[in-house]
């Protein structure tokens, strides 16, 4: 039987980082031949130059191919129009917002960024935020708002603090892409935490495969891997709705 | 003084900017005095090359006291190789741009092999950027001086002016150089330990070092501060601010 598969963590346009075919075409490919049938998605431009005409450049694509869930980014160093960005992309039809502080040099304290949960938390988009600003500050940062929060690029040294964040806040959730120790899954079993994992794969960028095989390949349920796959993350874009 | 700027970003960068349209850089070129500039273009550097070095050339073509750098990116070699076909020919384009901090690809690479055979047959000069360490998130630094001036003594014949000048790196960048003849520096950065165009003029030789200002990202006013306190004589002013860049460049 198909499993039917939800990646949170894809990107189209162009990579200036690295070669790489970026472009939508290879994007919808992948996607096919890996049998994923949504995937959320935003342009690399918005990462790398413009984070509204990013964002045009993700909404006409995700309005043409239904498959792609948008997903829509704000650079905080900008200063101008963050805020008001947050609540048209929202108002568009945006449920998922994503932070690339990793390519942008800003951290967990920059307040340009912490100020825009004032106007996060008037919407009920999920964010994500990759685990390089620090597991336990988003933890902390967390607790200003109700939104759902992602926290992405873990890395299996991480899983401590993984494990003790996800017990202490119900908002938070991660994304499993990097969680690549021998056990990570079994132990989010056993501890009663596979309903905050959702699968990420950062595709075209990485292979699309190193996320779908660890968790088939691991010996939690069916039941758990479906949730991993699609169920957790269906629940959480059910729940951001206007 | 006369001056040409041999550093100058076109376009948006994602910081708090109001004024980054060509209209706002020719006030800014009026008011400095500056009489001819060099530009790059921002969406080249961070993101599109393709689209970035064509908005350059619209550019150039319309205001006669603008030049162009066809910027690279070594991770699409054939596009960049493509792109320095399109343009070297014209006449308003006189040097080749790379950001190895940008692109994620050391500019001692192999990759940029081609690149470098075809650039030495055209003569054109490389604006390279240079600085002491990693940047924008990468892990291993991809265009400090030891790796700058690796290419520069393994290609004799190209011509490389290091952008930035190493930026704190400065020091170690000029004690380098010293004796390649293939190598100039543009002094940018956005601050200036004293006195480093002095230092580096004393060392390289007054026809090797060259005024920029980092502009519209960075203010350019704030260079002319640099060239008022640089411990240097008239003629050498007169070669860091204009004469480098007419002969480097060949600018006309």
């Amino acid at each position: 039987m198909k499993r039917k598969i939800i990646d949170t963590n894809t990107f189209f346009g162009i990579w200036p980082r690295a070669k790489i075919d970026c472009s939508i075409e290879r994007l919808l490919k992948i996607i096919e031949e890996k049998n994923i049938s949504r995937a959320f998605t935003l342009s690399a431009k918005g990462i790398f130059h413009d984070f509204e005409q990013g964002n045009d450049e993700t909404y006409e694509i995700c309005n043409k191919y239904k498959q792609l869930i948008p997903v829509a980014t704000i650079i905080p160093q900008k200063y101008f129009g963050c805020h008001e960005e947050i609540l048209k992309r929202w108002k568009q039809g945006f449920k998922v917002f994503k932070f690339f502080p990793e390519y942008q040099d800003w951290n967990i304290g920059y307040l340009p960024f912490i100020k825009l949960f004032d106007t996060f938390s008037k919407t009920k988009a999920i964010i994500i935020l990759p685990a390089v600003l620090g597991i336990s500050s988003i933890h902390k940062l967390s607790q200003k708002l109700d939104n759902k929060i992602i926290i992405s690029e873990l890395r299996f040294s991480d899983m401590a603090e993984c494990l003790q964040v996800l017990h202490e806040n119900n908002k938070l959730y991660l994304e499993t892409q990097r969680l690549t120790s021998i056990d990570a899954f079994e132990i989010f079993s056993s501890e009663g935490l596979i309903d905050r994992l959702v699968l990420g794969s950062y595709t075209p960028i990485r292979y699309t495969s190193l996320s779908i095989t660890q968790i088939v390949y691991s010996t939690i349920s069916e039941e758990e891997k479906d949730k991993i796959f699609h169920s957790n993350v269906n629940k959480l874009l059910k729940e951001a709705t206007i | 003084m006369k001056l040409i700027d041999v550093h100058m970003y076109y376009g948006d960068f994602f910081y708090p900017i109001y004024k980054t349209g060509v209209n706002d850089l020719i006030d800014r070129m009026d008011l400095m005095g500056t009489e001819k500039t060099i530009i790059m273009s921002s969406l080249a550097i961070n993101y599109d090359m393709v689209s970035g070095n064509a908005q350059i050339a619209e550019i150039v073509d319309k205001h006669p006291r603008l030049y162009g750098y066809i910027f690279v990116n070594s991770n699409y070699t054939d596009l960049a190789l493509n792109e320095i076909k399109k343009y070297s020919s014209r006449k308003k384009f006189v040097g080749i741009k790379f950001h190895p901090e940008c692109s994620n690809v050391p500019f001692n690479s192999p990759v940029n092999e081609e690149l470098f055979n075809y650039i030495e047959k055209i003569n054109m000069p490389i604006n390279v950027h240079t600085w002491a360490f990693a940047e924008h998130g990468n892990m291993v630094p991809n265009s400090t001086p030891k790796i700058i001036l690796e290419v520069a003594r393994k290609r004799p014949k190209l011509k490389i002016m290091a952008g930035h000048m190493g930026g704190p790196a400065w020091k170690e960048m000029v004690d380098l150089a010293k004796g390649l003849k293939n190598i100039w520096v543009s002094h940018i950065s956005s601050w200036a330990d004293s006195d480093k165009v002095g230092y580096a003029i004393k060392e390289l030789g007054s026809d090797k070092v060259l005024f920029g200002t980092g502009m519209m990202e960075g203010n350019g006013i704030s260079q002319l501060g640099v060239i008022e306190d640089a411990n240097i004589t008239k003629e050498e002013k007169y070669k860091f601010c204009y004469k480098n860049a007419i002969d480097l460049f060949g600018l006309e």
